[in-house]
């Protein structure tokens, strides 16, 4: 009876044990934010953010106020200092007058009043973080924004099978550089809320190059026949939000723009 | 008799000698070797930007001069002294409590503001620069409370002169504080809690599409002179007319311990026939710079349209009677 | 004799705690930071419903004879290339079957529900969590199309079933991309476009006054099982009934190359009257996962009530 008990025991603690061994160490979930990741890349896991006022303007601006009188100072434009090299965005003139009508009609017009895709560049500037999950063969980088989602994928699958609002994108690395081709992109985003947009012919590279721990130094090579007479290119720093515990949240927006989209359609009222 | 003469001999050798020194003295700098402007200052004076009419060949007082122009200026500047016609005295609003023009005229001892030229007058504007100011001037007398940017800046809380640029003396709180950091001059204004944040790397302006009401400022060091030239203003600043393309060139150097000299040079082709240049002395204060929340408790405004309003309202009814 | 039926107790209640028994010996990769390699496109369509239907009374498992009779029928009354008998009816079938991908399999397991928990393969509602649903579904009945906050979740492109979590299969496009870095379980849901991340590193839950679409969770690995609690729902979302309180508890096992076991246990004491729980196995999929656009094509809510008004217009 003795002999019985103990090997029932010793075989539950075995039992308890190899469960247990099982449970890789390394699993236990330390968020690496050392300046390699395991298979030799550059490090770019983590949520990040641009603190420029790109998705106002791209260019450079003074202040001034906004479109919604009621907003007041909260919906005014800030001032920046512009992310184009060059200080200007080389458009063609037929397509300016098209930019400048953008422009005056932003508030029907941009697409993120709707809260509809930010296509690329522009995810990258929304005054919202995203976060870079690296694996040797995909990087998705997830954008809090419209929980907006884009796949880099390292090995190239051929052209795009279909336009998207965000493009397909395609990376390798140049030395320490992530270097991103974006095609396949569809003609309904614009740039920023300044109204400067593109067509499907857009082609977007963007470069990431790591600058210290906690900075990400970002360009983007715009080009597009249509609208511009040669290609551009923008570049700002992106730094790493570092509170602590911080995460993703959501900005699920498509519950906020529905009263302004489908609000005429409500049933009236029995007796208004 | 000897002794007398020795006395004032002493005297004037001191005198010279401290003249000298003021010449000569040399600022302390600050912990990156910048000389020191630091601290709370006032450029309050109750000397005129024009040299008034009837001094018209005067440039400087003469010491013995000086004490009896102060008291009379400042005697007839008095607001205690009210108007006897009470719609008068009603338009001169605040009592004598609230003003801080200054007591004392420009340790220069010069009778203008206005170095050059040489007659201590504004130079004479271009044809443009009469256009426009003929322009304002209508727009003013038309519509005089159509709206809120018909009122002064002043009024609309937007911007006083004392911080300009260039900063000018005003109806009070004519202070300032300057800090220093490496590679960076900064002035905070008291009206309205504006601060020149003046960067000394050399770096370009801002793009020329981009306007700000304070324009936009570099600065370098000449020997223990502070440098500032200003671009980028927006057309709506209008010192004293200028246009959009004014460009501005300050200098501050620290002369004793407890006065900076503020010179400043207007060039603005597009409005004055020729550059124009201004001193004020800066004098240290020890006092402190206190929070001016203008538009907070801009009940002026209110006040100024909803007159205008209730005038034009009175107006038509008494036209329709 | 009591001591036996002591120990005997013990090494039940160690079983009874064990996770459900994994078929075979199955070994995943492991990424280069040491977790389990769950990563790649799955795809977890399934013709097996989540609850048994009313017709299999208390049969818990189909015979593979029943089964592949099930999923012909099943394939059969699914296709929507047999349209409606009149113009109408046609009009009303909106997509034909081009558009669908429900799947053709039952699960493996043959089982007649993707519930295993309760036995009888149902979910088991609270006497309250029934009156709750039944006034729901009352007062969708009488305003069905007042105004947007009326149209389904999906419709309303706010929140697909196949992301929800728990994550089940929708009637297309039940495609999932997982990826793995130190410290983060990433699983991107093709509708729509959703990117759950999980982070592993066992910080705390947002405070309570956070209510997020999605919920909120939190991962770890035990053994080769990915768990994951996920807690902080809106009172938006209604899983199947469930308040805001729902507490989601699912796990993530490789159980061979090309399968991802796929449990999930929903614990809600104000709408079930216990725990249950369900299992889905997604399968390896070619990929790639494309953009769902939901909302910037939602041409259908403007019709939908656009068309509800005028045929309120019409009736007046």
């Amino acid at each position: 009876m003795r002999d019985t008990f103990r090997n029932l025991i010793i075989g539950a603690a075995t039992v308890g044990m190899l469960a247990s061994a099982a449970l890789p160490a390394a699993a236990q979930a330390t968020i690496s934010r050392g300046p390699r990741t395991a298979d030799g890349k550059p490090n770019l896991n983590g949520i990040w953010q641009v603190l420029t006022e790109a998705n106002w303007d791209l260019q450079g601006h003074a202040a001034a106020a906004g479109p919604m009188i009621p907003l007041g100072a909260i919906g005014a434009m800030p001032p920046g200092q512009g992310v184009v090299e060059g200080e200007e965005i080389p458009y063609k003139p037929e397509a300016l007058a098209t930019k400048k009508a953008n422009f005056a009609n932003r508030l029907k017009l941009d697409p993120e009043v709707k809260c509809y895709l930010p296509g690329v560049p522009r995810a990258t500037y929304m005054p919202f973080p995203f976060q870079i999950v690296q694996t040797p063969q995909f990087i998705l980088i997830s954008y809090e924004y419209a929980n907006a989602a884009r796949t880099i994928y390292m090995k190239d699958p051929g052209p795009a099978p279909v336009d998207s609002w965000m493009g397909q994108s395609v990376g390798h690395w140049e030395g320490d550089t992530l270097v991103v081709d974006v095609t396949g992109f569809n003609d309904q985003s614009w740039f920023d809320r300044a109204g400067d947009y593109h067509t499907d012919a857009l082609h977007v590279v963007e470069r990431y190059t790591l600058h210290g721990a906690d900075t990400l130094m970002y360009e983007a090579t715009i080009e597009d026949k249509n609208v511009f007479t040669k290609p551009w290119k923008i570049s700002m720093p992106v730094y790493r939000r570092l509170e602590k515990n911080v995460q993703l949240m959501e900005f699920k927006c498509v519950e906020f723009v529905e009263e302004l989209m489908y609000g005429q359609y409500r049933k009236k009222p029995a007796n208004p | 008799m000897k002794l007398r003469c020795v006395v004032v001999g002493v005297l004037t050798a001191v005198m010279a000698a401290s003249t000298a020194a003021q010449k000569t003295w040399t600022p302390p700098r600050t912990a990156d070797g910048q000389p020191d402007l630091e601290g709370v200052w006032s450029n309050a004076t109750i000397t005129p930007l024009e040299r008034p009419a009837d001094l018209a060949a005067k440039a400087f007082f003469a010491p013995s001069e000086v004490a009896a122009y102060e008291k009379r200026v400042v005697e007839n500047a008095n607001v205690d002294r009210r108007r006897s016609d009470i719609t008068a005295d009603v338009g001169l609003a605040y009592n004598e409590a609230w003003w801080d023009r200054g007591t004392h005229v420009v340790k220069t001892l010069r009778t203008s503001l206005i170095v050059d030229p040489a007659d201590g007058k504004i130079p004479a504007l271009t044809a443009e620069g009469e256009r426009r100011a003929a322009a304002v001037a209508e727009q003013r007398r038309l519509h005089p409370a159509d709206g809120p940017e018909d009122r002064g800046l002043t009024e609309r809380c937007i911007l006083w002169p004392t911080a300009g640029p260039p900063m000018m003396p005003s109806a009070y709180n004519n202070n300032y504080q300057i800090f220093q950091g490496p590679g960076y001059v900064a002035i905070m204004v008291e009206m309205i809690h504006d601060v020149r944040i003046i960067p000394l790397d050399g770096r370009p302006h801002l793009p020329p599409n981009v306007r700000q009401w304070l324009g936009d400022s570099r600065g370098h060091w000449e020997g223990n002179t502070l440098v500032v030239e200003t671009t980028n203003f927006t057309n709506k600043t209008r010192f004293r007319g200028s246009s959009e393309d004014l460009h501005l060139t300050e200098r501050f150097t620290r002369t004793d311990p407890d006065t900076i000299l503020y010179e400043y040079t207007v060039n603005d082709p597009a409005t004055w026939t020729k550059p124009w240049t201004a001193q004020v002395t800066m004098t240290k204060s020890d006092s402190r710079v206190y929070e001016y929340a203008c538009h907070e408790g801009n009940y002026g405004m209110v006040g100024m349209l909803e007159g205008a309003r209730a005038e034009e309202k009175n107006s038509a009814k008494a036209g329709a009677k | 004799m009591a001591k036996r039926f002591w120990i005997v107790t013990l090494i039940g209640a160690i079983c009874l705690a064990a996770p459900p028994p994994k078929p075979a010996n199955y070994v995943p990769p492991r990424t280069a930071d040491g977790q389990p390699d769950i990563q790649g496109v799955w795809n977890n369509a399934t013709l097996t419903p989540l609850e048994r239907p009313a017709a299999m009374g208390s049969k818990a498992f189909l015979t593979p004879a029943e089964a592949a009779a099930f999923e012909k029928a099943a394939v059969d009354s699914n296709n929507r290339d047999r349209r409606g008998a009149d113009a109408a009816s046609d009009v009303a079938g909106a997509y034909n079957q081009a558009w669908f991908d429900r799947g053709s399999k039952v699960v493996p397991t043959l089982r007649t529900s993707l519930i295993v928990d309760p036995d009888d393969g149902r979910i088991p509602y609270s006497a309250d969590g029934q009156k709750r649903m039944a006034a729901a579904a009352e007062y969708a009945r009488t305003h069905a199309l007042d105004s947007v906050e009326d149209l389904a979740l999906a419709d309303r492109c706010l929140l697909w079933a196949t992301a929800g979590p728990p994550m089940l299969p929708g009637p297309y496009n039940s495609n999932y991309q997982i990826f793995q870095a130190p410290g983060y379980v990433a699983i991107a849901i093709e509708m729509i476009h959703d990117v759950r991340i999980i982070p592993l590193d066992r910080r705390p839950h947002l405070p309570g006054s956070v209510r997020q679409w999605l919920g909120d969770s939190r991962g770890h690995w035990e053994g080769n099982t990915l768990v994951v609690e996920t807690t902080n729902f809106t009172d938006k979302s209604h899983f199947r009934g469930a308040t805001a309180n729902m507490r989601l508890t699912e796990r993530f096992t490789r159980t061979d190359a090309n399968t991802l076991t796929y449990d999930f246990t929903v614990d809600d004491p104000a709408t079930f009257s216990k725990p249950w729980t369900a299992s889905i196995p997604m399968t390896k999929a070619p990929g790639p996962i494309y953009e769902y656009a939901c909302h910037e094509g939602n041409y259908a809510v403007p019709g939908i009530l656009g068309g509800a008004r005028k045929q309120e217009a019409a009736a007046k």
